[in-house]
């Protein structure tokens, strides 16, 4: 909610877009920032299944398992960017982090999802 | 989908998902409309009884509604999705293109100074560049998820291929004298999500001889007497005019109804 809201609103938005890059590769690198800290939050809870495979005989199924980590990072990527994008819109991170709430609920309730 | 299937459908939804995001935000930086979010300052505009920046908010969030609802709406038309309420969707959609127009005439009513100069200006040439950009961008999107949705491929990772047809009961569905059809009785309160996955398994590998389609009971009750559904969540299977009703679409229970619609050639299905 902060990526680009802060930045809007501090005024640093100018000169970051004095430096030589792309518009795009300033709001990628920003994804990218936010991305790989989720995932690095992701990767820290692989030490669970590691240990339950251990523990139980014949161990885990390693497929499942790795195709809902897959799925938990696409979705994380995805909803990042959502993020990201909305936050550009805004100069409050609490109006950011509220519109992308609203249009996440909205997506999850299109797609089946039942409060 | 099934847990521990890999759907490339899945996998390019979410990758077009993040880079519309991206691409959003970098139209939203490069326009003019990033610095009007800092110059207007929405809600210091709001503290100074400044009404007319509302508007525009309320019209763009309507907006981004409007553009989500159609595109669960072409995933409905394209069959990819079957909603829990059609009309809810439809009730939205209305509702967000109402407030979508509604929004910048109140804007207008508030500040026709600025509406005179935003038409006039070089905003209204970027801006507009910019919404070209973002719809050609979507309609890529949609294209893209349109093509791989009808064409599916997916790994099954699980160790014991759960999610995986038997291959005889592939074989079996490959050499079907003709094709079969299925039709599956659903109402909004009934999920149809683990009959959908199972027809959708069954048409891939049916080489187009296995077709299926979801029918309301409540909506159309003539198509549900006609196969003669007594319960909600019943299957009709129909092969050359002989038809079998499925209370429970399980993968073994439409194996053996298979069979019976299929009885000339005793074509059961297997499963492993």
């Amino acid at each position: 909610m902060r990526l680009m809201a802060d930045e809007h609103r501090n005024g640093t938005l100018e000169l970051l877009l004095t430096a030589p890059i792309h518009e795009s590769e300033l709001v990628i690198g920003k994804w990218l920032g936010s991305f790989l800290f989720v995932f690095l939050i992701i990767l820290v809870t692989f030490i669970y299944p590691i240990v339950l495979n251990g523990l139980v005989t014949p161990g885990i199924d390693q497929g499942l398992m790795m195709a809902n980590y897959l799925a938990i990072t696409l979705v994380a990527a995805s909803f990042l960017a959502i993020g990201t994008a909305i936050s550009c819109f805004f100069n409050n991170q609490f109006a950011a982090f509220f519109a992308t709430l609203a249009v996440l609920f909205f997506l999850w309730w299109s797609l089946g999802g039942q409060l | 989908m099934q847990a521990g299937t890999v759907a490339l459908s899945d996998i390019v939804y979410y990758l077009s998902l993040t880079s519309l995001g991206l691409f959003l935000g970098t139209v939203a930086v490069k326009s003019e409309g990033g610095n009007m979010a800092k110059k207007i300052g929405f809600f210091q505009k709001i503290v100074s009884k400044q009404y007319a920046p509302a508007g525009l908010w309320l019209s763009g969030v309507a907006i981004l509604i409007a553009i989500i609802t159609l595109i669960v709406k072409l995933l409905v038309f394209i069959g990819l999705y079957a909603p829990p309420d059609q009309n809810t969707i439809n009730l939205i959609l209305w509702i967000s293109v109402g407030v979508a127009v509604v929004g910048p005439a109140l804007y207008a009513l508030f500040d026709p100074q600025r509406i005179r100069e935003f038409l006039s200006g070089r905003q209204a040439r970027h801006g507009s560049n910019a919404v070209i950009m973002l719809i050609a961008f979507i309609l890529i999107l949609v294209v893209i998820n349109a093509i791989v949705f009808q064409n599916p491929i997916s790994w099954d990772w699980t160790e014991g291929k759960q999610n995986t047809l038997a291959p005889e009961t592939v074989d079996t569905l490959k050499s079907l004298p003709a094709p079969i059809h299925a039709i599956g009785f659903y109402t909004s309160r009934t999920s149809n999500a683990s009959t959908l996955d199972l027809f959708t398994k069954l048409k891939a590998k049916s080489n187009g001889k296995f077709t299926y389609e979801f029918v309301d009971p409540e909506a159309n009750p003539a198509k549900a007497q006609q196969y003669k559904i007594t319960q909600d969540g019943s299957v009709a299977l129909i092969l050359q005019g002989r038809q079998e009703v499925l209370t429970s679409p399980t993968e073994q229970d439409f194996a053996n109804a298979h069979g019976k619609v299929d009885e000339p050639r005793s074509a059961g299905l297997s499963i492993s």
